[in-house]
């Protein structure tokens, strides 16, 4: 089943990587930077799936003590961290030709750095409490108070930044989408949706051996 | 036993045990008058710059004494061995959780409330004049962060790195209440009073609710085994 | 404007490279686990076979090459990490 998945993942990554450069044209007002968008968004809408889950992971951890329900929490976390770098990443490399600077306090960086360190918060939970079920259990407590922070990060931040600033400056994306920057982002988001979905399959099945192991 | 008395037991018990002792309120005092001069000296030479930065330095010294003070909440329960206790105590453990969080909540507030009157005397901000406003915007800020700050102090209490750990899962959940405070602050110490940032103090309720729902919900399961 | 496309292959190439790399270490894991498992269970099997363990260990041989084996036991020497006691 895996390999089916793997295969599939491959496709969707030539497909979102043919619509990126070959099919969406040149961006009129930034250029071909604008590209990055293609990793750069559906990178962080795949961060919030993955923190999601992570939420709905740790809820029914919680109220049933359920391992699975444990590992797909800790796996989904490990992948959203990733995720989170790589728009972290992937918006510092667009910003430097576009605004001339690495890094900007803008509110999409500021939020998602925010929550690039509370999810760190929740793997350091999980690294560093030696106990197995103890760890599961405050992990739980993190994800869920994290997940309902994201919305409280989001606004705040947002209103921080824009209440004095004019928001031309503050929207990393194409303004007016057309439709074939749409399709394309929407290919590339299936595609990194898709690698989430494996590397979590993978995670899960490694960690659910690790405990055979163990036990 | 009710579940109000429980808790209230709890802060009662926490309250006289800092009345007679006063360990951490003497620290904490200390802690924020150094506080003071830290910030007069890397900050103090341009008046004007300091005036602009007040909102944010109080706040600063809130989260920073704060830290000192919740990281110690659960001290006297890990240092001499009663944990057993709160795990075997009858009933819903939440209402330990109100009641850490009231004695939490009350510490820092006579802490800040300490602050605010040194502020006031060595930047010579009138206080007493927004006093009202004031208060209302540091309550609603000091909530939140003692609902997390509880709920997290409790979970790090008994785990390796509990100096690193506690700040670093803090922090950043605590973005939102920092950033609401100060906006806030800023807008009564400029005299704006508080009809310009209502958005912020409903988004300072809003976390407020969300935290202490939140560890009221799962403080039995931080607490077991 | 100009294209920059160094930054959009920086980009591309950095998410290949992180999404990549913690597949390989997922891989790598499953790897180590597996001849883990394969180490195990020749041992628990030669009480009742009561023949010599040294053969039949082919994944070890692969893995381990040339690693001299300690006879008797079927245990090759394993990093610290992924040793575990014996049953």
């Amino acid at each position: 089943m895996t390999r089916t998945l793997g295969w599939l993942v491959v496709l969707a990554l030539v497909a979102g990587l043919v619509m990126g450069f070959l099919v969406a044209p040149r961006d009129a007002a930034q250029g071909n930077v604008q590209r990055i968008m293609y990793v750069h968004v559906p990178s962080v809408l795949v961060a919030y799936l993955a923190f999601a889950v992570v939420l709905l992971a740790s809820i029914v951890y919680l109220t049933t003590r359920r391992e699975s329900a444990d590992r797909i929490g800790h796996a989904s976390a490990e992948v959203g961290v990733l995720f989170t770098g790589i728009t972290i990443a992937s918006g510092a490399i667009w910003g430097k030709p576009t605004w001339g600077t690495w890094w900007t306090w803008d509110a999409r960086l500021t939020s998602v750095a925010v929550l690039f360190v509370m999810y760190l918060g929740y793997l350091l939970v999980r690294g560093m409490v030696d106990d197995r079920e103890r760890a599961a259990r405050y992990s739980a407590v993190v994800g869920i108070v994290a997940a309902l922070d994201v919305p409280l990060v989001h606004f705040s931040v947002y209103w921080w930044r824009t209440l004095h600033q004019p928001p031309t400056m503050l929207k990393p994306g194409p303004s007016a989408m057309p439709g074939v920057f749409v399709a394309t982002l929407l290919v590339n988001l299936a595609a990194l949706a898709l690698v989430y979905v494996f590397l979590v399959t993978k995670r899960v099945a490694l960690l659910r051996r690790e405990e055979e192991a163990l036990a | 036993m009710s579940y109000a008395r429980r808790a209230w037991i709890v802060l009662w018990k926490d309250a006289l045990a800092e009345r007679r002792s006063k360990e951490a309120l003497n620290a904490l005092f200390f802690f924020t008058l150094l506080l003071l001069f830290i910030f007069q000296f890397t900050l103090g030479g341009d008046r004007e710059r300091l005036t602009d930065a007040l909102p944010g330095l109080l706040w600063l010294g809130f989260v920073l004494s704060g830290l000192v003070g919740l990281g110690r909440a659960f001290l006297t329960e890990r240092d001499h061995d009663c944990w057993e206790g709160l795990l075997l105590s009858p009933g819903d453990k939440s209402a330990i959780y109100l009641g850490k969080l009231a004695g939490n909540l009350l510490l820092m507030l006579l802490v800040e409330a300490i602050m605010l009157v040194l502020f006031g005397v060595f930047f010579n901000l009138d206080v007493g004049r927004h006093l009202p406003a004031l208060a209302g915007v540091v309550v609603l800020g000091t909530v939140g962060f003692a609902a997390v700050g509880t709920l997290f102090a409790a979970m790090t209490a008994q785990v390796r790195a509990r100096e690193l750990l506690f700040p670093v899962l803090l922090l950043p959940v605590l973005v939102p209440v920092l950033l609401g405070s100060v906006k806030a602050t800023e807008a009564v110490l400029a005299g704006e009073g508080l009809g310009g940032v209502t958005h912020w103090l409903k988004l300072l309720a809003a976390a407020d609710a969300v935290y202490v729902a939140v560890g009221v919900l799962t403080f039995d399961a931080i607490l077991e085994g | 404007m100009p294209d920059n496309w160094s930054f959009v292959i920086a980009a591309y190439l950095l998410a290949a490279v992180v999404l990549g790399a913690y597949w390989r270490h997922l891989v790598k894991k499953e790897r180590e686990l597996e001849v883990h498992d394969r180490m195990d269970r020749p041992v628990q099997s030669t009480q009742s076979m009561g023949g010599p363990v040294n053969q039949g260990l082919p994944v070890n041989q692969s893995v381990k090459g040339t690693q001299p084996r300690v006879p008797g036991t079927g245990h090759l020497r394993s990093e610290p990490s992924t040793r575990r006691p014996l049953p």
